[in-house]
């Protein structure tokens, strides 16, 4: 994969700040964000391994594309995510 | 950077050990170039995105994606209502794609314009997003099993 990356552990730790209500969990075939009546997936394959568990998923690195979808479908707040990702 | 909004219709049949269903999906979603790959934003569902080496190859990663989706809330679901109201609230509308999606149909080049792959691509008036879930069957009413039907382990009477 090109492009930007990020680390997927620092992800979550933005979404526990960001997101109000914030839930996690892996599935059989996905990692599942939910918070605010709203639900996002990050699907497993070649990005998230088909063996990840949530507390073993420092180093397993998504494209940034990824979680602008995510802060965006979630609406959180701007300020918030930036303190955590900071623009380049 | 062009953006091609693209319809879809998605239709898939979940199956736990409490229901089976067929959902069919009318949704949106947005293909664009970026960062030297082909992405396939939802904006219905909103919380999905997948990419690929080309518009053909990030959409369909995209359609596998959204039915391991929908077969995982299946499978983690307890009542077929509890799939129903997590499957709907998947499916809702992410609003800055949605207004993306809005500007990209405005902008969307004449035929002879169009990136080579979707120069051939079915044209169709947009239509509202939905989606539709019909029950093909619900294990709730069934009688539980009898003993006769189901493995059991005793012991013996002594004779």
């Amino acid at each position: 994969m090109v492009g930007p990356q990020v680390d997927l552990a620092d992800v979550l730790r933005m979404l526990r700040e960001c997101a109000q209500g914030f839930e996690s969990r892996i599935t059989r075939r996905s990692l599942q964000i939910r918070c605010d009546g709203k639900i996002a997936i990050l699907p497993k394959g070649p990005g998230i391994p088909r063996s990840a568990t949530l507390e073993r998923l420092r180093g397993v690195m998504i494209h940034a594309r990824i979680v602008r979808q995510i802060v965006q479908d979630l609406n959180l707040k701007t300020d918030c995510v930036a303190r955590h990702f900071p623009a380049r | 950077m062009q953006s091609y909004p693209i319809l879809f219709r998605i239709v898939h049949a979940v199956r736990s050990d409490r229901f089976e269903a067929l959902v069919a999906t009318d949704g949106r979603a947005l293909m664009v170039f970026e960062d030297d790959e082909w992405w396939c934003h939802g904006v219905e569902p909103g919380g999905l995105t997948d990419h690929g080496d080309g518009p053909l190859v990030a959409f369909e990663a995209f359609r596998l994606s959204f039915r391991h989706v929908l077969d995982d809330l299946a499978e983690d679901s307890a009542t077929l209502e509890d799939f129903q109201r997590d499957a709907r609230m998947f499916f809702s509308a992410d609003t800055v794609e949605e207004s993306n999606w809005n500007k990209a149909l405005d902008l969307l080049p004449s035929a002879a314009d169009l990136d080579e792959a979707f120069r051939n691509m079915q044209r169709m008036s947009p239509r509202p997003s939905a989606m539709t879930i019909r029950i093909l069957r619900s294990y709730a009413d069934e009688p539980m099993p009898t003993a006769a039907d189901s493995d059991s382990v005793a012991l013996p009477v002594a004779a």
